[in-house]
């Protein structure tokens, strides 16, 4: 509790640890002034929100291709391990493993690429691809995360009412549609909550990769305001913008939360 | 529910998904193991005699022995502090009801979803103000507040999985409550207790956000040292992916000990 008391304190102070000199006097709201009208702020939450949609959806859905897969095979005690290899990996390392990869003369993924007759891409040189490869490298660390907790979710369903579509000469896309999926939902909505809040904290892996480059095309929110409080040493403006990334983490669960309750009332 | 898909088709596909998750780790792994000139040769060596002078460069011509002392001790430490002072408050948790505890609980959860930036600012102010910056004790504290909600969710629902009945019947035979708690229940949670460690060593040990924040020279861990060495050397890959081998490899043999319980730490006991 006291380091948040700590830190709306800071944030409505100046303080800047490169100017000593002018102590940390009150300044009420112009941390937070100075931020709204910072447009790479309101980039850095774009660049955010995006990352965060796409990289939680493309892991759903691929977490619930392995999930069902792994389902259905007797040999899932011989897979799982494996699957779990890229989350225990430490990020840094993972950063590291696709920084290699995707290199634009040695990586071996231009390489391959090049064998089938494509010309080699900057990956993490230009704006338009860089970002899309940061998402690859994400889905890639935490889809069998998703996809571990979705088995889990199958597992657990009752066999009865598949029993009964089968009777009824259901189809399969009927099944998924109005038998497993319903029941899978609760499940579904915390492996979304669980994923959504990581990937909003997401930082060690866009370090070692981008560092937020090039330009500014994949600062994130935490990266920029890591930057804010790090590099240009401005506590109070820092401050300021882990207030409102809280703000955001708890007006989304709110009403992340009030939308499963009501749904389920509906 | 089995579908009417043909086995071999599932395993096929499996199989397929299977290498694109592993191929990176085979890629850094073959790469640690070549010479400078294989690493960046172009078209890439498939077939070369693995050799270990990457390993020995890093394990005993390099600073990074010091760094993983340095990680050991920080995650060492912060796991057993987490461990000796959660278990007994997730017992209390699970055993004992009183007032506002549905709130304690929701706040020991928001420390894990709460955005590192706004935990590190006060960390970093208070420790720059008492002289602690670049110490272990410093990670040593930080990595304790996020391991102790991982320690207190965790063991909290191995806790509550022992059925009652057990102590009851021991306070019955006169056991005191403290007594119940260290023969009882303490004994048969004993897996819990090294799958919940194991986990808080892996979260510690893979832990980059704080340490790069809070260490300079003396205190740096592992992965402020890998990401140093990126920026600092240009990037010699033969030797980075031998220090990312062996910084990954302890929490990767733990972890598939305790794979069974992975995703419970993963989700903070969410799901089982």
């Amino acid at each position: 509790m006291l380091p948040f008391v700590y830190c709306i304190y800071n944030s409505l102070h100046f303080y800047d640890l490169t100017k000593p000199a002018r102590g940390t006097p009150w300044v009420g709201a112009t941390n937070y002034s100075l931020l709204i009208q910072d447009a790479r702020f309101w980039h850095s939450l774009k660049i955010t929100f995006y990352f965060v949609a796409a990289g939680v959806s493309i892991e759903l859905a691929l977490g619930y291709v392995i999930a069902s897969l792994l389902n259905e095979v007797k040999a899932r005690k011989v897979f799982l391990p494996l699957f779990l290899i890229p989350m225990i990996i430490p990020p840094i390392v993972v950063g590291l493993i696709w920084r290699l990869m995707y290199d634009f003369t040695l990586g071996i993924i231009n390489y391959l690429l090049g064998s089938v007759g494509f010309l080699p891409q900057p990956w993490l040189g230009t704006s338009s691809l860089a970002m899309l490869s940061i998402i690859i490298t994400d889905v890639w660390e935490w889809t069998p995360l998703m996809g571990l907790i979705l088995l889990a979710g199958l597992q657990a369903l009752p066999q009865e009412p598949y029993e009964a579509a089968k009777i009824d000469g259901a189809g399969m896309w009927n099944v998924l549609r109005y038998i497993t999926l319903p029941m899978l939902k609760p499940i579904i909505l915390v492996a979304v909550l669980l994923r959504t809040m990581d990937a909003f904290k997401w930082f060690d892996t866009i370090y070692i990769m981008t560092s937020g480059g090039p330009g500014i095309a994949t600062e994130t929110a935490s990266l920029y305001s890591y930057l804010i409080a790090f590099n240009f040493f401005n506590i109070g403006k820092g401050s300021a913008f882990s207030i409102i990334m809280i703000a955001i983490v708890i007006l989304f669960c709110t009403f992340y939360i009030r939308m499963i309750t009501a749904k389920e009332h509906a | 529910m089995k579908s009417t898909v043909k086995p071999w088709v599932i395993h096929i596909s499996l199989a397929i998904i299977l290498a694109f998750f592993l191929f990176p780790v085979f890629w850094v792994i073959t790469t640690s193991l070549k010479t400078r000139i294989q690493a960046i040769a172009m078209p890439p060596v498939w077939l070369f005699k693995p050799m270990f002078r990457n390993y020995f460069k890093v394990l005993f011509q390099s600073p990074f022995p010091r760094y993983f002392a340095n990680s050991l001790i920080i995650s060492l430490s912060a796991v057993f502090i987490s461990i000796a002072c959660g278990t007994p408050a997730a017992y209390a948790l699970s055993r004992y009801e009183f007032r506002h505890k549905q709130d304690l609980l929701f706040w020991i959860l928001s420390t894990r979803m709460a955005p590192p930036i706004a935990v590190i600012i006060p960390f970093f102010m208070m420790f720059r103000a008492v002289h602690m910056l670049d110490s272990h004790s410093a990670l040593i504290i930080v990595y304790i507040t996020f391991n102790l909600s991982l320690v207190i969710w965790l063991m909290r629902g191995f806790f509550s999985e022992l059925p009652e009945e057990l102590e009851e019947a021991a306070l019955v035979d006169g056991a005191s409550e403290l007594g119940v708690f260290f023969r009882i229940a303490l004994p048969l949670v004993s897996p819990g207790i090294v799958a919940t460690m194991i986990l808080g060593f892996l979260f510690s040990w893979n832990e980059f956000f704080f340490a790069l924040i809070l260490t300079r020279k003396v205190a740096q861990t592992v992965p402020v040292a890998i990401a140093g060495y990126i920026g600092f050397m240009g990037i010699r890959w033969e030797e980075m992916t031998a220090a990312a081998v062996i910084s990954s490899l302890p929490t990767l043999v733990l972890a598939i000990v305790i794979h069974k319980y992975l995703l419970r730490g993963l989700t903070l006991g969410a799901i089982k």
